[in-house]
């Protein structure tokens, strides 16, 4: 009997970094560091991501963009490269670099897509790296989302 | 960026008073000199300096030229004119073996200094800083946010 492998279903969005969460006055080459997504559980192997971008200090320079990293638990410990907690400053590198959000030179709301990101099966947090040459302004909006799915069997 | 590095600048007085970005703009002016590559012939000599400063250049290097086949060999292609990379003559004012020489020629410091410059140019000592990196050098400003932690 021939079976069809189609996406297991439409993904809902869940919520890494909430509207006055860490990416609020985000400086330059500083790093926001999302809530937990709970993939140790979830099992789900690709996920999506959308970053929303509402407001800079002033227009981000030409080029500039976010870093996506993905660093994950393993038992207790975080693999962030250093410490193992994630609540110092990370040692982001190629081993935890999973994408970039390309920044639009224009001081205006951007949402941001990429997609397809493999992810693992361990709980994980996410770190966004502002490479964009602006802070963030310093008000409430900008927000990150998770959008996890995989394949089916049918 | 090297922060731990730029923490160290900071803390110079000099910085004290200074906003984030009048640090940040004192920070990206300063400019060493570095020594590069750069042939260079009369012809370009005639073009920076005096008459009185290439008499005495002239005067330097005809001598030193009876004197050493080195200083005879590269006094001909001084006399040859070139691009920057030595294609066709020149010298390069850039090379240990010249600005060597000029320390020892006799001529003034002010001309000595003059002709290394041919061979010298300036780079800034640090990748471009903005008032956000010097913000978090001074610890007023996050380098890491985390979400759910004020």
């Amino acid at each position: 009997m021939v079976s069809a492998i189609l996406w297991n279903a439409r993904p809902s969005g869940e919520e890494l970094i909430a509207a006055a969460g860490a990416l609020k006055n985000l400086a330059n080459a500083a790093s926001a560091v999302s809530a937990e997504c709970a993939n140790g559980t979830g099992l789900y192997p690709l996920a999506d991501f959308l970053l929303y971008l509402h407001d800079f200090a002033s227009a981000p320079t030409a080029g500039g963009y976010f870093e996506l990293h993905i660093v994950y638990e393993f038992g207790a410990i975080m693999g962030d490269g250093e410490d193992g907690d994630l609540a110092g400053t990370p040692n982001l590198t190629a081993n935890t670099f999973a994408g970039i959000f390309p920044v639009n030179a224009a001081d205006e709301d951007q949402y941001i897509q990429l997609v397809g990101v493999p992810i693992g099966p361990h709980d994980f947090k996410c770190v966004l790296t502002n490479k964009c040459g602006q802070a963030i302004a310093n008000t409430d909006g900008s927000t990150f989302n998770i959008f996890r799915y995989g394949y089916e069997s049918q | 960026m090297n922060y731990d590095a730029l923490q160290i600048e900071l803390a110079k007085p000099s910085y004290a008073t200074m906003t984030d970005q009048e640090a940040a703009d004192a920070i990206n002016s300063l400019t060493v000199p570095e020594t590069v590559t750069a042939f260079k012939s009369y012809r370009s000599l005639c073009a920076v300096l005096t008459d009185p400063e290439l008499v005495a250049v002239q005067a330097a290097v005809d001598a030193a030229a009876a004197v050493s086949a080195r200083v005879a060999v590269s006094k001909k292609m001084l006399e040859l004119p070139g691009d920057e990379a030595g294609n066709g003559g020149g010298i390069d004012f850039g090379s240990a073996g010249v600005r060597e020489w000029l320390d020892y020629s006799g001529l003034p410091a002010e001309l000595i200094a003059k002709l290394k410059g041919l061979g010298e140019r300036t780079s800034t000592v640090w990748e471009t800083v903005t008032p956000d990196d010097v913000a978090m050098a001074r610890g007023t400003r996050p380098k890491v946010q985390i979400e759910g932690v004020a």
